[in-house]
C-alpha cells in the first residue's frame, strides 16, 4: 500500500476527502491444498483514478498523460507501490469464530497501470494453514476507513474441490448509522484528513466466506 | 408576497429538519461519497487529456470545477453560513446581500490564485509548504475575523435593543417628579423618535460591513481550489488551474446566491408577521442578536474543527 504517498491525499480538502480517501477495488482468490484446508489470500487492488493520478503526479511520471508508462517509470511506480509502511497492516483480516489467523508478509507482489489505474496484486499466506470445516471469513477493509475495499467480481477459488465460498456485501445503511453514533452527530464529511477517525472501517467491509465439506 | 416568503420560509425549514432529524444526513453521506468518486475520477481524466495536449478538456475541466463547487458548498460550508448568518442578524436588501455572496466567492478564488500563484513562483514552495501556510495561518485570520463579524452583530442588536428601552426623558431627573408617564412608560408629549427606523437600520449595513464580509470570507481560501491549483502547477496546467478556481468560485457563488437569497427570506417573512411598531423593532433587534451569536459560535466551532 501507498501511505507514504498518501501525504499527497492528506492535501486534499477535508470537505471533498471526506473519508474515505481513496477508492480500491479489491478482487479475492482463496487458495486451498485440495484437501479442505486455507493456504492463503490472493489479492488484487484496483486503486481508483484520481488517487492513480495523484500517485503518477507525484512521482512525476507519465508526464505526456498518455498512460504508457517507460520501464524506468514502472520501475519507479512498483517500487513506491510495493514498500510498505512497517505500521501497515495489509489491510485484510482472517477469522474463524472468534479467532483471528494470523497472516505472512505479502508474496509474489506486484504492480502496474492498467487504463490509468494503479493496479497492486500479492498473496497473503496464513502462518498455518486451517482447516475450513467451518467456515473462515476473510474481509478486506482499513480499520480506519482512509480506503474504502470494494469486493468486485467473482470470489477465486484454487484447488477447493468441495468448498464452498460466499459473498456478503457490507450493509451501507447500518454502516453510516454507526458512524452518525460514533461521531455524535458529526457528518464523516467534517472530520479534516488528519484528525483521528474511530476504527469503524469493519461495518464497511465486505464479507467472503469458505466453507469445506460438510 | 406574504404568502410566497411564508412558504419559502417553511420549505427551507423543512430541508433542514430532514436533514438534522430525519436521517436525511446518513443518505446525503452515502450520495456524496459516490459524487465524490464521480467527480475526482472525472478531474483526473480531464488533467490526463490536457497533459495529452487536448486542449478541448478544460472545457470539461471547467464543468466539473463549478459542479465540485456547487456540491461542495451544498455540504458544511464556510462563506454560506456567513452570508447566511449575516443575512438573517442585519437588515440587509436581497439584491446587495447576494452579490456581496457572489463577490466573496470570486474573492476567495482570487486568494487561493494569489496564494498559490505567489509563493510557488516567489518562493519555490513546495506542495506540503503552501497548503500547510493555508491551514496554519489563513484559517485563523478567517476565523478571528468572522467573530468578529458575529460579535459586531450582537453589538449592534444590543445597541439597537438599548435604544427601544421604554426610556423617560433626560430632564425627568432634573424635574424630581413633575412629569407623569403612561402605563408603558412612554412619555405622551415629547414626540421624539424612540429608536432608529427600520430604513435607519437597514442604512447601517453600510459598504464597510460589506468589506468586512468579503474580506472575512476570502481569508480562507477554498482547500479544493487550493488543491487544484498546486496540482496543476505542479504537472504544468496552472492556467487551467486558475481558470477551474474561478468555474469553482461561480458554482459556489450559486449556493451562497441561494442562501443570502432564503435568509432574507426567512427573515423578511418574520418581519412581516411581526408587522410594524416597537414590537417589530424589538424583534429585528432581537434576530440581529441571535444570527449574530450564531456567526460568532460557528467561528469558533470550525476552529474547533480545524484544530
Amino acid at each position: 500500500m501507498l501511505k507514504p504517498i498518501l501525504t499527497a491525499l492528506t492535501l486534499w480538502p477535508a470537505a471533498l476527502a471526506a473519508h474515505p480517501h481513496v477508492f480500491v477495488e479489491a478482487q479475492v482468490e482463496l487458495v486451498m491444498d485440495g484437501a479442505g484446508n486455507l493456504l492463503g489470500v490472493r489479492l488484487t487492488w484496483t486503486y481508483d483514478e484520481f488517487f492513480s493520478y495523484l500517485l503518477t503526479a507525484d512521482l512525476g511520471i507519465d508526464p505526456e498523460g498518455d498512460l504508457i508508462l517507460t520501464d524506468d517509470e514502472l520501475a519507479t511506480l512498483q517500487a513506491s507501490v510495493l514498500d510498505w509502511p512497517a505500521d501497515f497492516g495489509g489491510d485484510l483480516t482472517v477469522t474463524q469464530g472468534a479467532a483471528t489467523l494470523p497472516l505472512g508478509p505479502p508474496e509474489q507482489a506486484s504492480a502496474q497501470m492498467d487504463a490509468g489505474r494503479v493496479v497492486e496484486r500479492h498473496f497473503r499466506p496464513l502462518v498455518q494453514p486451517a482447516a475450513a470445516a467451518t467456515a473462515i471469513a476473510v474481509q478486506v477493509f482499513d480499520p480506519y476507513y482512509y480506503v474504502a475495499y470494494t469486493v468486485v467480481g467473482d470470489i477465486g477459488l484454487t484447488d477447493g474441490a468441495g468448498c464452498q465460498t460466499a459473498y456478503q456485501a457490507a450493509d451501507l445503511n447500518q454502516a453510516y448509522a454507526l458512524v452518525d453514533e460514533v461521531l455524535y452527530g458529526r457528518s464523516a464529511s467534517d472530520v479534516g484528513p488528519d484528525e483521528e477517525f474511530p476504527e469503524i472501517g469493519y461495518a464497511f467491509a465486505d464479507l467472503v466466506t469458505v466453507t469445506c465439506g460438510g | 408576497m406574504r404568502r410566497l416568503t411564508t412558504g419559502l420560509a417553511v420549505l427551507v425549514l423543512l430541508a433542514a429538519l430532514w436533514l438534522w432529524a430525519g436521517g436525511g444526513a446518513a443518505q446525503v453521506a452515502q450520495w456524496a461519497s459516490a459524487g465524490q468518486r464521480a467527480t475526482q475520477d472525472a478531474l483526473a481524466r480531464a488533467l490526463r487529456a490536457l497533459q495529452g495536449g487536448q486542449t478541448g478538456a478544460i472545457v470539461g475541466l471547467l464543468g466539473l470545477c463549478f459542479a465540485y463547487g456547487f456540491f461542495h458548498a451544498a455540504g458544511p460550508g464556510h462563506g454560506k453560513f456567513v452570508i447566511g448568518g449575516y443575512g438573517l442578524a442585519a437588515r440587509v436588501p436581497m439584491v446587495r446581500l447576494i452579490g456581496l455572496a457572489l463577490t466573496s466567492s470570486l474573492a476567495q478564488a482570487g486568494t487561493a490564485i494569489v496564494l498559490v500563484g505567489g509563493t510557488l513562483a516567489a518562493l519555490g514552495w513546495g506542495r506540503e509548504q503552501v497548503q500547510g501556510a493555508a491551514d496554519r495561518w489563513l484559517a485563523h485570520v478567517s476565523t478571528a475575523m468572522v467573530a468578529g463579524l458575529g460579535l459586531w452583530l450582537v453589538w449592534r442588536g444590543l445597541r439597537a435593543l438599548w435604544a427601544l428601552r421604554p426610556a423617560p426623558r433626560p430632564d425627568m431627573s432634573l424635574a424630581g417628579l413633575g412629569h407623569s408617564l403612561d402605563a408603558d412608560g412612554i412619555c405622551a408629549t415629547c414626540g421624539h423618535a424612540h429608536g432608529p427606523t427600520p430604513a435607519q437600520m437597514a442604512g447601517v449595513t453600510g459598504w464597510r460591513d460589506s468589506l468586512w464580509l468579503i474580506a472575512a470570507i476570502a481569508a480562507r481560501p477554498c482547500t479544493g481550489a487550493l488543491f487544484l491549483l498546486i496540482l496543476t502547477w505542479q504537472v504544468g496546467l496552472f492556467w487551467a488551474g486558475v481558470l477551474g478556481a474561478v468555474s469553482m468560485a461561480l458554482g459556489t457563488a450559486c449556493i451562497t446566491m441561494l442562501v443570502a437569497g432564503a435568509s432574507v427570506t426567512l427573515r423578511e417573512s418574520a418581519l412581516l408577521r411581526a408587522g410594524t411598531g416597537p414590537g417589530m423593532m424589538r424583534l429585528m433587534a432581537g434576530a440581529q442578536i441571535v444570527g449574530g451569536a450564531i456567526v460568532a459560535l460557528l467561528a469558533v466551532t470550525m476552529a474547533g474543527i480545524a484544530a
